[in-house]
């Protein structure tokens, strides 16, 4: 008998362990998932940039083979220099999204090992887990009552899925706060 | 609000359940909320599947003007998965009226498997709100998952949009009216519908000359299940893969004339709804013109698409069939 309570009392600190890895990874994953967003729209900037300066170097080229127009030898040397610097710094934020993304996948793997461990206590003891979230600048966490305030339109909350079931059920209790 | 389920990191494949608020009015300091309810089937950004339900709730009072002190809330968001059956089941409760429930959901032999997590998204910038409770866990034991309602094809030709994988060759669409006028129609769906499963049909179809030059005036073909063909003087069902003789016929006991279907045109009669269901188990029931047939089919073929050809008439033009609110949706 006294082993038992021992091995529930461990079991407990181990859920709470458990629980608090899982917050700060999925506090961790959101905040990632953000960072990406901005480097893909900073990606997206570059690329049309890119396609300017090419658009402009043969309008360029055009203008110096036909002796027409503004353009200078060197203008044309500038904006393939400007070209140049753009194109290496695509190739940097393409590396940082490939490591950010793979920093990404490692960090569900290591959510959904830890968060299979936590739902099989759980959902053993007592039929249901409460779901862990990670969450973005406009939501509000109370812990005293383990609610979501979600304050603007974009407000996210993520969670993990990591339950020992193929049939489940995922329950949330929502409160409306009109806008004056 | 969206809760989006995601099933592989990249968040590319997802079954989003989606709550859309339609309008909020404070009346009586109760709040009145008209929503839908939907669940779809993401793939790539583009929607596979959707479902919806649309639903009106009006939410106890005491907590408007203090939403944040009060232990209550307004709504419980059930959402289950039941893999089992390829069930994804989203439910809306009142919590102060718990028997007004909105349900809806999907049947989905491509999400398969538990999703990697759950992204619950402010997506309307009109009301702001808290969520508590979060949790998942097992159904109870006697949980039987609920009968789904699926759309293959619900239009009613409002606009200039074909259903996908519908071709005709003569079609014309009657903007005025928003149907189209056809002699033929040919309509694969994208996904067939499976053997074993109930489901039902039904179209405004009216044919505006009776004039043929044989007997036959058009006829349907349900891929899978058999072929309804509209004689002048009775109507006719013939199992799919079945020798002609054993066709089943119903006399109209008059002459089949376009006023039948159309009085006065543009106006569909009752008359004109065309309707085939079929109950999963090789029971078939057509109604049109005003009859109906009893007949039988293989349940365990899929339902694989709609044709309709109409027959020739004596200037070698075609009949033409206005055509509208086409429907078809099985039950999962």
């Amino acid at each position: 008998m006294s082993e038992m309570v021992h091995v529930e009392s461990s079991d407990s600190a181990f859920a709470t362990f458990l629980q608090e890895y899982v917050q700060s990874n999925m506090t961790q994953r959101v905040r990632l998932e953000t960072t990406i967003e901005e480097y893909q729209s900073l990606r997206d900037y570059v690329a049309e940039r890119i396609d300017d300066q090419i658009n402009l170097i043969e309008q360029w080229q055009e203008q110096l083979n036909t002796g027409t127009g503004i353009a200078t030898p060197d203008m044309l040397n500038v904006a393939q220099g400007r070209l140049q610097q753009d194109r290496d710094l695509q190739d940097e934020i393409d590396r940082i999204l490939n490591d950010l993304n793979a920093h990404k996948h490692e960090l569900s793997d290591r959510v959904h090992t830890y968060l299979m461990d936590l739902s099989k206590i759980e959902i053993h003891s007592g039929g249901f887990v409460a779901h862990i979230f990670g969450y973005n600048r406009d939501v509000q966490w109370d812990p005293d009552n383990s609610s979501l305030t979600f304050t603007a339109a974009g407000a996210r909350a993520e969670t993990a899925v990591s339950v020992p079931l193929s049939n489940w059920r995922d329950s949330s209790k929502f409160t409306i706060i009109l806008k004056s | 609000m969206i809760f989006s389920y995601y099933l592989d990191v990249d968040k590319t494949h997802l079954i989003n359940m989606k709550f859309n608020v339609k309008q909020i009015l404070v009346q009586n300091s109760m709040l009145q909320v008209t929503f839908d309810a939907v669940v779809e089937e993401v793939l790539d950004g583009t929607v596979l599947h959707s479902e919806s339900q649309s639903g009106a709730f009006t939410l106890s009072s005491s907590r408007v003007d203090d939403p944040t002190s009060s232990d209550g809330y307004d709504i419980n968001f059930i959402r289950t998965r039941y893999a089992d059956q390829n069930k994804w089941i989203f439910e809306i409760q009142n919590n102060s009226q718990p028997d007004q429930v909105v349900l809806v959901g999907l049947y989905s032999t491509t999400a398969t498997g538990n999703p990697l997590g759950e992204d619950i998204i402010q997506d309307d910038d009109s009301y702001n709100f808290i969520l508590k409770g979060n949790n998942i866990g097992q159904l109870e034991e006697t949980y039987v998952p609920p009968v789904l309602t699926q759309n293959v094809v619900n239009t009613d030709f409002s606009q200039l949009v074909l259903p996908y994988g519908f071709t005709t060759v003569s079609g014309i669409y009657d903007s005025a009216v928003g149907r189209f006028l056809l002699s033929d129609f040919s309509h694969t769906f994208p996904n067939s519908i499976d053997p074993d499963t109930a489901f039902t049909l039904t179209a405004n179809l009216a044919p505006m000359q009776t004039d043929s030059v044989s007997d036959e005036i058009f006829h349907v073909t349900l891929h899978g299940i058999g072929q309804v063909t509209l004689y002048k003087t009775y109507l006719a069902y013939l199992r799919e893969g079945d020798d002609p003789s054993n066709t089943i016929t119903i006399f109209f006991g008059a002459s089949a004339d376009p006023t039948w279907f159309l009085s006065p045109p543009p106006y569909f009669t009752d008359k004109s709804k065309f309707s085939v269901q079929a109950d999963g188990a090789g029971g078939v029931t057509v109604k049109y013109a005003g009859v109906s047939l009893i007949g039988s089919y293989d349940p365990s073929n899929p339902f694989a698409g709609v044709d309709l050809q109409a027959a020739a008439r004596a200037d070698k033009s075609l009949v033409v069939c206005a055509f509208d609110n086409y429907t078809i949706e099985f039950f999962k």
